[in-house]
Formats: C-alpha cells, sequence, structure tokens
C-alpha cells in the first residue's frame, strides 16, 4: 500500500550520458546565466578534464569567469573566501564544479556567499530562504557521498537546505572514466549505504524507494565490471547515477546509524566514507536481518529483478536480498577491508565515536552505535 | 591567491562542423521542396499544414538555420538560411552544434535525438510531428539504405515504398535540388 503521508524533493535537472557537457551552455542560459566560474583541481587539470569542458562550452555565448584549477579535497575557510572574492572580482553569475568530493562543497560553500553576500562562517546559523546562483555540478567517478544532495560540508561545518541542491548534474563519460578502482569501490560503497539506508526507514516514502533502488539496481549490475576497469563508459557513468540518485534519496531521508557512525570516524581519522561505510554497512545488515523487522524484501526486486524476485519463496526474500547486498560489499574487497581493525582503527577509539554519533543523531542510541561498532571491529 | 592565474576564458567556434551543418541544412532545405514536388507522401503532408506554415530549423545559439515554409499558392519551398524577418509557426531548435552532428552524421535518428533532450520544438505538435515524418521520407531518399536506416526510426518496407518509386524519386529529387 502506497503511504499518503510523505514529501520528496529533487530539484537537479540530471544530464546523463554521450555529449552530456554540451548541454551546459543551454542549461545555463534557461539559467538565466553566462559567466561561470570553474573550479577543479589540478589532478582533474592535469587529466585534460578542464580542457574537455572548456571545449565543450565552444560555438556559445558563455565565457568562463575564471578557471580554477588548484581546488584542495579540504573546503577550507580560506579557500572558499578567496573563491569567493574571485568570482566578485570577475563578475561571475554561477558556478560550475568539476569534480566531486570537496570540489563541489567548496562550490556550494562558495555559492552559499556569493548568493547570501555574509561570510562563511554566518551561512553556518543563517536559514536559506530562496534560490542561490545557479550551480552546475560535474562528478568524477570518486564522490564521497552528499555532492549532488541538499548538504554542504565545509571546515567542520555540516548545513542542509532544499536550496544546496545543484540546479544541474552532468554526467558525462568524458570525466567519469579518469577515476582509480579504489575511488570506485568508495564511490559505491557510499551510495550503497545512503540507498539503502533511504528505503530502511520506518515510513518508506515510494518516490524515495524509486531513487534508491535504482541506484541499487546500478551498482549490483555495474559495480563489479566498473572496479576491474574504472575506465569503463558504461560502468562509470552508471555507478555516477547511481551517486546521484542515492544522494537525492538521502537528501529526503533521515540519516541512518551507519551514515552518522562513518561521519564520525572519518572526522577523526581522514578515511574515505565510502570504505567506512562498507565495513560498518555489512555489520549493520546483518544484525538488521536478525531484528524484528528485518530487511525490506523489495530490496531483492531492485537488486536481482522481477524474475528472481518472483521465483524466491516469500519467506527466504530477505535472506536472498541480504546475499546480494553483501555480493556487492564483497565485489570491493581488493580495496576495503572487511573490519575496522583492518584500518588501523584503535579499540578505545570507539567509545569516543559512538558518543560524537549519539549526540549528533539522536535517533539511535549510544549503546546502539557502540553495538554496531564492536561488532564491525572484530567482525564477529 | 594571484587571480592571473586563472584566466577568463572566451569560447572559440567550431568552424568547420558549422560549415558541414549549413550545408547539410542547405541540402535538407531544398530536398524538402523538390521531394514536395515528387512524393505524393510528402505532398499529402503539406497539404495538411496550415497555409501560413514556416519551419525555422536552427542550431542555438548562433545559427546556422534553415527556412522552409508554405507560399500563397500553397507550394513548399526553401526560403534560405537567412531571418528576413520571417514568423515561423514551427520553430525546432538544436541544443548544441555536436547535438546537430549526432543527428547530421546520421549517428542519431530524429526520434532518438528527441528522447536524448537534443531538440527543443516551439510551435504545433500535429506539425512537428508531420515534419518528422517529412524528414524520415526526406532522408530515405537521400541516403543509401544503409545510411539511413541509422537515421530514422523505421525504413520503411518494400510494400510501402518500392525500389522503382524510391530510386526514381531519388533521381528527380537530387536533380531538382541541386538544379532549380
Amino acid at each position: 500500500m502506497i503511504p499518503y503521508n510523505f514529501t520528496f524533493l529533487s530539484h537537479p535537472k540530471i544530464c546523463s550520458g554521450l555529449k552530456a557537457l554540451e548541454h551546459i551552455p543551454f542549461e545555463l542560459e534557461s539559467l538565466n546565466a553566462r559567466k561561470p566560474l570553474v573550479i577543479t583541481s589540478s589532478r582533474w587539470a592535469k587529466k585534460g578534464l578542464a580542457r574537455t569542458l572548456t571545449k565543450a562550452l565552444y560555438d556559445s555565448n558563455i565565457t568562463i569567469g575564471a578557471l580554477f584549477t588548484n581546488a584542495p579535497n579540504y573546503p577550507s575557510v580560506t579557500i572558499i573566501n578567496e573563491l569567493s572574492k574571485l568570482y566578485r572580482d570577475r563578475g561571475c553569475d554561477s558556478i560550475i564544479a568539476l569534480g566531486s568530493g570537496g570540489i563541489a562543497h567548496i562550490a556550494k560553500a562558495v555559492n552559499m556567499v556569493v548568493s547570501l553576500k555574509t561570510d562563511i562562517l554566518k551561512c553556518t546559523d543563517l536559514t536559506i530562504s530562496s534560490p542561490l546562483k545557479p550551480l552546475i555540478c560535474i562528478p568524477t567517478a570518486d564522490c564521497e557521498g552528499g555532492e549532488m544532495a541538499a548538504i554542504a560540508y565545509y571546515e567542520c561545518f555540516e548545513k542542509q537546505s532544499d536550496f544546496l541542491y545543484p540546479d544541474v548534474i552532468v554526467i558525462d563519460s568524458r570525466i567519469t572514466r579518469h577515476a582509480t578502482s579504489h575511488e570506485v569501490a568508495n564511490c559505491a560503497l557510499t551510495s550503497l549505504a545512503h540507498a539503502i539506508e533511504a528505503c530502511g526507514i520506518a515510513a518508506p516514502n515510494p518516490i524515495n524507494d524509486a531513487y534508491a533502488h535504482t541506484a541499487l539496481q546500478f551498482i549490483y549490475q555495474y559495480l563489479p565490471k566498473t572496479i576491474k576497469r574504472p575506465c569503463n563508459k558504461d560502468g562509470s557513468v552508471a555507478i555516477v547515477n547511481a551517486a546521484a540518485c542515492a544522494d537525492t534519496a538521502f537528501s529526503n531521508a533521515p540519516h541512518g546509524i551507519v551514515h552518522t557512525l562513518a561521519q564520525a570516524i572519518v572526522l577523526d581519522t581522514n578515511l574515505q566514507p565510502g570504505i567506512v561505510m562498507g565495513i560498518l554497512l555489512r555489520y549493520s545488515l546483518a544484525a538488521k536481518l536478525h531484528a524484528k523487522g528485518g530487511i525490506r524484501p523489495e530490496l531483492l526486486l531492485a537488486l536481482a529483478g522481477i524474475d528472481t524476485y518472483a521465483k524466491t519463496p516469500e519467506k527466504d526474500r530477505q535472506k536472498t536480498a541480504y546475499d546480494y547486498l553483501i555480493k556487492c560489499i564483497d565485489a570491493t574487497c581488493n580495496y576495503a577491508p572487511s573490519t575496522l581493525k583492518g584500518l588501523n582503527i584503535p579499540h578505545y577509539k570507539l567509545k569516543e565515536y559512538a558518543r560524537l554519533a549519539a549526540a549528533k543523531n539522536k535517533q539511535h542510541k549510544e549503546t546502539e552505535y557502540m553495538a554496531l561498532l564492536e561488532k564491525s571491529f572484530e567482525g564477529k | 591567491m594571484n587571480a592571473l592565474q586563472y584566466p577568463e576564458i572566451k569560447p572559440k567556434k567550431k568552424f568547420i562542423k558549422r560549415i558541414y551543418i549549413a550545408v547539410m541544412l542547405w541540402v535538407v532545405g531544398r530536398a524538402i521542396q523538390a521531394a514536395a514536388k515528387v512524393d505524393s507522401e510528402v505532398k499529402e503532408e503539406f497539404a495538411k499544414l496550415k497555409d501560413n506554415f514556416l519551419l525555422k530549423m536552427w542550431i542555438w545559439p548562433n545559427g546556422p538555420a534553415m527556412y522552409v515554409g508554405k507560399t500563397k499558392d500553397g507550394k513548399v519551398k526553401y526560403l534560405g538560411w537567412k531571418d528576413k524577418g520571417y514568423k515561423p509557426t514551427l520553430t525546432m531548435t538544436i541544443k548544441s552544434v555536436e547535438a546537430a552532428m549526432l543527428l547530421f552524421t546520421f549517428q542519431e535518428g530524429t526520434a532518438i535525438s528527441t528522447a536524448r533532450n537534443r531538440l527543443v520544438v516551439d510551435g504545433d505538435l500535429p506539425d512537428a510531428c508531420a515534419l518528422v515524418r517529412i524528414l524520415n521520407i526526406v532522408e530515405v531518399y537521400l541516403l543509401p539504405k544503409i545510411i539511413a536506416k541509422l537515421a530514422v526510426k523505421r525504413y520503411p518496407k518494400w510494400s510501402q515504398m518500392n525500389p522503382f518509386r524510391k530510386h526514381f524519386g531519388r533521381i528527380l529529387i537530387y536533380v531538382r535540388a541541386f538544379t532549380f
């Protein structure tokens, strides 16, 4: 039965596939912008992505206000302020984030500063009540989660607002195929955790389920071959599409236990969030399978398709869905250990992470966080 | 931060691609005019359109463009590539030069191009559908089967367009398109 009481918002327009980059000039003009500030990192600039983007803007009325090619992976206040100044000095009217992770969050933070005309540290307490400047996100396949969601991370802050969604997400194989297998594994595991947590809530939202299931389907189908060959065009585009869908689903659901714990660990250790989420997700799913509600059997439909779902007896669907999900996580075994101990996290730190997570997300008790951490530490 | 390190970049032009598209638009425009005289199906499709029908097909944002319209006596005419103050009843905008290249190098058909959001149509939907049907017929006449199969949604069967009609029509359309 469809539950009638829900809200759902997905703001971004997704342009994906062949020659998707060439859509940018038209999309920018329809957003009434003609002079974007392009933000990317030196790594992507060296790989020629900035040049690919510049070429895609040929034969249009779009002038690149500044092509900033030195964005760090950490969105610090200094870089946000410097880029905001560059934006104003050049008279830009929009922002293009070419890359994932820190680049996208820097772009969102700069957008807040230039749109709200205030300091970045003051933005944290402000409520965003009107649309920001147009923001186009061109993700690479090294997503860390949240780039395409209604959330921005900068310094040690986290800002959530419906206006923080990018306006357009452009997914093109010329951009996505440059990540490494390790980064693809990180991206897929983050998306997997976000998608499962988004549709595993007590009152599921049917539209959110559709996004989460699409993400799961893409990951299950394309993860093994993309990890082997990250330059695979279809695979890399599918993984980034999965990240986009999972981010939308994640924005419309409360934060889950895996995400909250992973954030607490990542803040302290600077590990890749996807790898941590992958470990926590494995044991969280196992605990859920034996818990009262169990895993939603619809996940099997999303992962394996209608034929397998129909063939599987009703009582076995949860276990089969669990097996499929573990198969997805196992596909990344060469790049992610199966326990927290394998990440060299000291045992005495677990209590601190549980306390941090409980302070941030009060939906679960500190003991629940601790139980999951203990299980994930030794793999018991 | 040294701002001079991060220059402002003006977009360059893709001259060769634009010339190719301009030539293709000219050929298609002239071929539509010729096909309206030669082929009964195209003639019927145009007869159903409004008397003041005028098509503008162009590449956003700076062209090239093609104008095809019906004259006062009901004939179909290619009106050139320059905007002489025409008021098009149907505008088909191709979003970028690259999208036009995919269309005019027959890597994508009109239907696929529309499905992939590369075309924007402004005008009556029945007119746009009629025009797509006309374009399909013209492409079948102009191109060899192996290429036309890529460009159209369904290549006509023997019963729909027999070889005599196809080859004879092809000769007439080419002669009319490139002579008068």
